[in-house]
């Protein structure tokens, strides 16, 4: 039993768990709300961010590009400026110390960025002597033609075919130390510098400065052939022969790039610059914009890169490439940073939010008016129960009136067939008194036929006293038991009568109702007429009703009528009828003796007999009448007033049952 | 006519009484059997034993009450002409009522004769002394129907 129910669900936790589902579909719209208004507020979220980003790629590399331009145009800055440089040493054939110095004051001033501006001859083996000497007597007593040794010092040169020292430095006091140094020493500045005096254009080479702090800062030399003035420089060959030497600016690549950047508009960037250096790539890193400008100290972390953003490209400065990288910082793009993706994000969780409430609210009004409507379900089923409960009772009332009926039927039955029983039993008795009496009679007669022969033998008393008894007393009591045999039958005959009436069926026909008492009152005329008693008989309403009944009843009611007349007054009898709604009333009034108010209820009870009994009769004509009238579906009443007058009123319906109209027939047969 | 043996089933002793009374004094000497509620009737006239059977030669003829204590006159007039020995035995119902239905269901059930008893007494001996005489000349047959000659 106990595993039972713990399978089976009682009818509460049935009803609970429909609940449950049924209020999980209640409230899926909220559900549905919720979901789809966070689907499609990310959905806009995320159309809007890609878009946002996409744009901010595109306005990146644009801006990356413009950087570009502007580098280049930085490069161009330097360049033309060199050029202008080689400029002063085209317009004279010797260009002192101090007229070069004046010549580049400004624009040093201008371009601080720019560590030194030189003048870098061509000189041969042959004449080296000679530079190293006038050099020596113009200016620097010590100054030799320089190179590094194998310790990184300043010695002087050795023996070679050319050199390309540097003559004229500038700012001097920050590049003594340069003077006198030899550019063609190495490989790479030997071949830069016969690349430029080749091509006559300019030709750049990035390295270490290696004189005055070895090792530590990148560098880019700029260098500008110088051709002697007049001589053909259009071929090779010719610039060769023709090289006088070059201009040179050097800058310090860190500072070019910070002075390029320096108004920059975009802002958050970094840039890598990949140097190569004697095959050695070095990286200098900076960051455009924000406070910082330090070097490596904001490098991003190559996990934090975004690729998107990640802009390549190379910075041409004669004939070397400066490999870029153009990134932006961590400050430059934020997803989350960005206002208009925040605002469409809160407003759809906000409108989400608001809907999904709404639904909720929506539901709870659907559920409350559920509840009412269950309520009112409730009420319902309850008035319906009720109605039920109702119709049970009516149905059991309407069999209690079924069984009333019945039983009334019954006893109304068994009393019509005791009265038929008893007329019928009590007319034995009477046959053995009128047979008995007829027997007692005959006896007599034989008696008195044999005293007769004998009286005459007889003593004159006893012959008296015999024949009065057999004459007087006799007869007299005979004839009292057979007067009351006969009062006896009349009332028994009564009686069968009006049992009788009740099972007798009536036969419905048109009745003019006038002649029906007009013949009534011929069969009583010879009493009116010796009573002289007026009579006033209306124009009367033609009914449906049974002949030999109506005749019954206006005989009955007239006979009253006439018999009960107060003597000391002429008597009027009046019939009138009237037409109601559904039935038509006759009434037969007289001015008769009236009835007592006490005697009233005798008037239709059978066997009773209202006032002085001065008239024949059991008492049983008006209980005919009654009886006769209800079997048409009538009434009848008495109005009555001792000493004035009583009045009959007798109604028969005009609308007949289909069930008993048999009437149809009767009409043809009369019309 | 000697042979015929009258049956007067009457519980009302005064008016069996009336009847015998009656009959004398029209001259009917039959003998009369009497009987005062219906089974005393019934067992007369459907014993096997007694002597009412048609080979006895003696017939014979019923007059008939129907209010009778035990079995009503109805039962007995409905027996008698249903079975086939007593089926031509003549039914003279002698009683009360005069009512029409009671009469003619009588008849409907093979009554012979239906006479009531008038409550006049010169009616009623009249009544029976005219039967007196109808029985005189009556001829009970072998069949059904009673032949009167008058």
């Amino acid at each position: 039993m106990d595993q039972i129910g713990g399978i089976m669900l009682s009818p509460n936790e049935l009803k609970a768990k429909i609940k449950r589902v049924f209020s999980f579909k209640k409230y899926y719209p909220v559900y549905c709300t919720a979901f789809f208004g966070l689907l499609i507020t990310s959905a806009f979220f995320l159309f809007f961010v890609s878009f946002h980003y996409s744009h901010e790629v595109e306005q990146y590399r644009i801006n990356t590009e413009n950087v570009l331009i502007k580098f280049k145009n930085g490069i161009e800055h330097y360049t033309s400026l060199v050029k202008s440089l080689s400029g002063l040493f085209y317009a004279s054939e010797y260009v002192s110390r101090d007229e070069f110095r004046e010549f580049v004051q400004g624009t040093l001033i201008r371009n601080p960025e720019i560590v030194s501006l030189m003048f870098i001859p061509y000189v041969s083996s042959d004449t080296r002597n000679e530079i190293e000497m006038q050099v020596q007597e113009e200016v620097f007593y010590n100054f030799f033609i320089t190179e590094l040794n194998s310790a990184d010092h300043l010695v002087r040169a050795s023996e070679k075919k050319v050199y390309y020292p540097v003559i004229y430095v500038e700012p001097f006091n920050l590049n003594k130390e340069l003077l006198g140094f030899n550019f063609a020493q190495s490989e790479v500045g030997l071949q830069t510098l016969n690349y430029s005096r080749d091509s006559g254009k300019i030709h750049s080479m990035i390295r270490d400065d290696q004189v005055r702090d070895p090792g530590n800062n990148n560098r880019i030399y700029l260098f500008y052939p110088i051709y002697n003035n007049g001589a053909a420089i259009v071929t090779k060959s010719e610039r060769i022969k023709s090289i006088r030497g070059f201009v040179s600016c050097e800058l310090d690549i860190e500072d070019l790039f910070d002075a390029m950047i320096r108004d920059f508009e975009i802002k958050d960037y970094y840039m890598n610059l990949y140097i190569i250096k004697e095959g050695i790539e070095e990286n200098i890193s900076r960051k455009i914009g924000g406070e910082s400008t330090s070097n490596s100290t904001d490098q991003l972390n190559e996990n934090e890169i975004n690729r998107d953003f990640l802009f390549y490209s190379s910075l041409q400065i004669a004939n070397n490439e400066i490999p870029i990288e153009l990134m932006p910082t961590g400050d430059y793009y934020s997803i989350f940073g960005d206002l208009t993706a925040n605002i469409i994000l809160t407003i759809g969780i906000l409108l989400t939010c608001f809907l999904s409430w709404y639904f909720a609210g929506s539901v709870n009004r659907t559920s409350i008016i559920e509840k009412i409507v269950d309520e009112r379900t409730e009420e319902l089923y309850k008035v319906n129960d009720y109605l039920k409960s109702e119709i049970v009772h009516r149905k059991e009332a309407e069999k209690k009136i079924e069984r009333y009926a019945r039983e009334l039927k019954q006893r109304n039955e068994e009393v019509k067939r005791f009265a038929y029983i008893v007329s019928h039993d009590l007319r034995g008795p009477l046959v053995n008194m009128t047979g008995f009496a007829g027997e007692l009679r005959s006896a007599i007669t034989t008696i008195e036929n044999s005293i007769n022969t004998k009286i005459g033998d007889l003593d004159e008393n006893i012959r008296q006293d015999l024949n009065y008894a057999l004459n007087e007393d006799a007869p007299e009591a005979l004839d009292f038991i057979e007067n009351s045999v006969k009062r006896m039958e009349g009332l028994i005959n009564a009686l069968l009568e009006l049992s009788r009436i009740d099972r007798k069926e009536i036969k419905l026909e048109n009745l003019n109702m006038t002649e029906v008492f007009k013949s009534t009152l011929k069969t009583l005329s010879h009493v009116i007429d010796e009573r002289k008693i007026s009579v006033d008989l209306q124009q009367l309403d033609d009914v449906q009703a049974d002949r030999l009944a109506m005749e019954q009843v206006t005989g009955n009611i007239l006979n009253n009528a006439v018999n009960y007349l107060d003597p000391e007054r002429t008597g009027e009898i009046t019939i009138s009828s009237k037409e109601d709604s559904d039935e038509i009333h006759y009434t037969i009034a007289d001015n008769g003796r009236g009835i007592a108010e006490e005697d009233m209820e005798k008037v239709f009870a059978p066997f009773r007999r209202a006032g002085k009994q001065d008239v024949k009769g059991e008492g049983m004509g008006m209980a005919f009448v009654q009886s006769l009238i209800r079997k048409h579906g009538g009434r009848i009443w008495c109005d009555s007033k001792i000493n004035q007058g009583t009045m009959f009123t007798f109604t028969i319906p005009t609308i007949v049952e289909k069930g008993e109209n048999e009437n149809g027939r009767s009409k043809d047969s009369i019309s | 006519m000697e042979e015929v043996k009258i049956v007067l089933v009457e519980d009302d002793p005064g008016h069996s009484r009336l009847i015998e009374k009656n009959l004398v004094r029209s001259k009917i000497t039959n003998d009369v059997v009497k009987f005062s509620d219906g089974q005393q009737a019934i067992d007369y006239l459907f014993n096997e034993n007694n002597s009412f059977n048609a080979e006895s030669g003696i017939k014979h003829l019923v007059l008939l009450d129907l209010n009778l204590p035990v079995v009503d006159g109805y039962q007995i007039l409905k027996r008698m002409k249903s079975e086939e020995k007593t089926k031509n035995i003549p039914v003279i119902i002698l009683t009360t009522t005069n009512d029409p239905r009671e009469v003619s269901k009588c008849y409907d059930l093979g009554c012979n004769v239906y006479i009531s008893k008038p409550l006049n007494y010169e009616q009623f001996s009249e009544a029976i002394q005219k039967l007196g005489l109808f029985l005189s000349i009556v001829t009970v047959p072998e069949e059904g129907k009673i032949y009167a000659d008058y």
